[in-house]
């Protein structure tokens, strides 16, 4: 709770002066965000750890290897990590390079999802 | 004198022997003994040792299949919650996930990812039940050999010449072809439609879950084909050769008694006893093959519908977060397991129907 509302805060703040200092100086505008950005992952990395804790548990009480759960914690991280790089990148007028930053991400997420998708086809293909 | 002599020797030459039987050696003359032997050890391990003198206290037999039935659920419960909460994990990951990316490409990969890993939580889990489904069929199959015959036996014995044989050949027909189908075009088809479902979530595609959907109508409609005829064919022939049975009985019994003047009625009685016996065996035999068909089917059966419950439950929890097509996996999932647990429920509710048919012949004893 106390950290949603510090990244509120933080957010809301940092969204106001950068349209202030906009008009006038668009780096500084830029970088101004790009530090909030910075400081509300940093203070969100605290519930994700809790929230890995909830899973590490879960994982434990199904008794399912990490082989399952790893690709997918792994594929949304990944996909968390490009959307924001993606959204930092069109925030500075870089659609280009949002662009190529999403599509690391989705190759990247293509390539940790691979041995699930083996595993999966060859269950398919044993079954069938 | 010579009258006298001559009577004796003729009726001592004419008199044929005649003794009763005990039970047990009843039990043994209709093959009750192969058919306590043919009983499988996961029946035994189920409902306990039975024999055919448990049948003799029905509420007995019942508190066993209801403690194997409650025990197994048990069973199949810890495993089955263990399976939900891996699955409810990947899907609340995958629908915050979804949240936030708000459509795109990432959230496409990000849902692909959350289907290959429901996939490779549930479907191990569910080939084994289905091939548990399938196993307790062809038991089913094997123990009908035995059961059939003999309860066809105990019936021609209480008179139903006819109609027992013609029961006997209908349920022998009908489990043969259900569990033939079962194994060579029905489970086939549910593990195509495990196959599809999973493609159908993954990648998406109206044209793979109409395929899901119509192997799913074929398997269903199958089922309820077969079971539908058969309970037609054993009605209407247990109609039709029940009556011809219990007039042929009938005018036996009047021949008898019309025709041999003074012993007649009480040779006529005396059958009446022997067929009153072969009934009371006949309705032991037939008590006996409920609580192995019972046995037989319980740990499937309890299997299979928790995780059917617990996939249901599972997937109406998806529905409520945004990610609909992991929802839609689960639900087919569920459905694949439902699929099996008609069919090893078909194979029972057919031979529960052969005995109890068989058991309660009208023969107008």
């Amino acid at each position: 709770m106390d950290t949603a509302l510090k990244a509120a805060a933080i957010g809301a703040v940092t969204a106001c002066a950068a349209l202030l200092i906009k008009k006038y100086n668009p780096e500084t505008a830029f970088l101004l965000s790009a530090a909030a950005v910075a400081c509300i992952c940093a203070a969100a990395v605290k519930i994700i750890g809790q929230a890995a804790d909830a899973a590490r548990q879960a994982e434990a009480f199904s008794g399912l290897s990490s082989a399952i759960y790893g690709p997918v914690f792994k594929c949304v991280g990944i996909g968390i990590i490009s959307k924001i790089s993606a959204d930092l990148c069109r925030d500075a007028s870089q659609s280009g390079t949002a662009s190529a930053v999403e599509f690391t991400g989705t190759a990247s997420a293509l390539i940790v999802m691979l041995p699930l998708f083996g595993t999966v086809l060859k269950m398919m293909g044993d079954m069938l | 004198m010579r009258r006298t002599v001559l009577a004796l020797i003729i009726f001592v030459l004419l008199s044929a022997p005649c003794f009763a039987v005990s039970q047990n050696e009843e039990y043994r003359l209709y093959g009750a003994e192969e058919l306590q032997e043919a009983v499988p050890e996961e029946a035994r391990k189920a409902v306990g040792d039975i024999s055919l003198k448990d049948a003799a206290d029905p509420q007995g037999l019942l508190s066993r299949i209801w403690s194997a039935l409650t025990d197994d659920a048990m069973d199949a419960l810890s495993s089955g919650i263990k399976s939900a909460v891996s699955v409810l994990a990947i899907v609340m990951l995958c629908s915050a996930a979804a949240t936030f990316f708000d459509g795109g490409n990432i959230q496409e990969y990000v849902t692909l990812a959350g289907c290959l890993g429901i996939s490779a939580c549930t479907v191990g889990g569910v080939r084994t039940l289905i091939g548990s489904g399938s196993a307790a069929l062809s038991q089913l199959k094997d123990f009908s050999n035995i059961l059939l015959p003999t309860l066809c036996t105990a019936a021609v014995s209480g008179g139903a010449v006819t109609s027992a044989a013609a029961k006997y050949a209908a349920a022998s027909m009908f489990i043969d072809i259900l569990i033939n189908a079962a194994d060579d075009f029905i489970v086939p088809l549910i593990y195509a439609y495990i196959a599809l479902v999973i493609v159908g979530a993954a990648l998406g595609g109206r044209a793979v879950k109409s395929a899901a959907k119509l192997l799913k109508w074929l398997c269903v409609t199958f089922m309820t084909a077969v079971t539908a005829v058969f309970t037609a064919y054993i009605g209407i022939t247990g109609a039709v050769t029940g009556s011809a049975d219990a007039a042929a009985v009938k005018a036996a019994k009047m021949f008898m008694s019309a025709s041999l003047p003074v012993v007649g009625g009480m040779i006529s009685d005396a059958a009446s006893s022997v067929v009153a016996g072969a009934g009371i065996l006949r309705g032991a035999i037939g008590a006996f093959g409920m609580a192995a068909v019972c046995g037989i089917c319980a740990a499937p059966v309890a299997a299979l519908g928790v995780q059917l419950i617990l996939f249901k439950a599972s997937a109406a929890c998806a529905s409520a977060l945004p990610s609909g097509r992991l929802s839609e996996l689960i639900d087919g999932i569920a459905d694949a397991c439902g699929m099996m647990l008609g069919l090893t429920g078909c194979g029972a509710v057919m031979l529960f129907i052969s005995i109890i048919s068989s058991a309660r012949a009208v023969t107008g004893a």
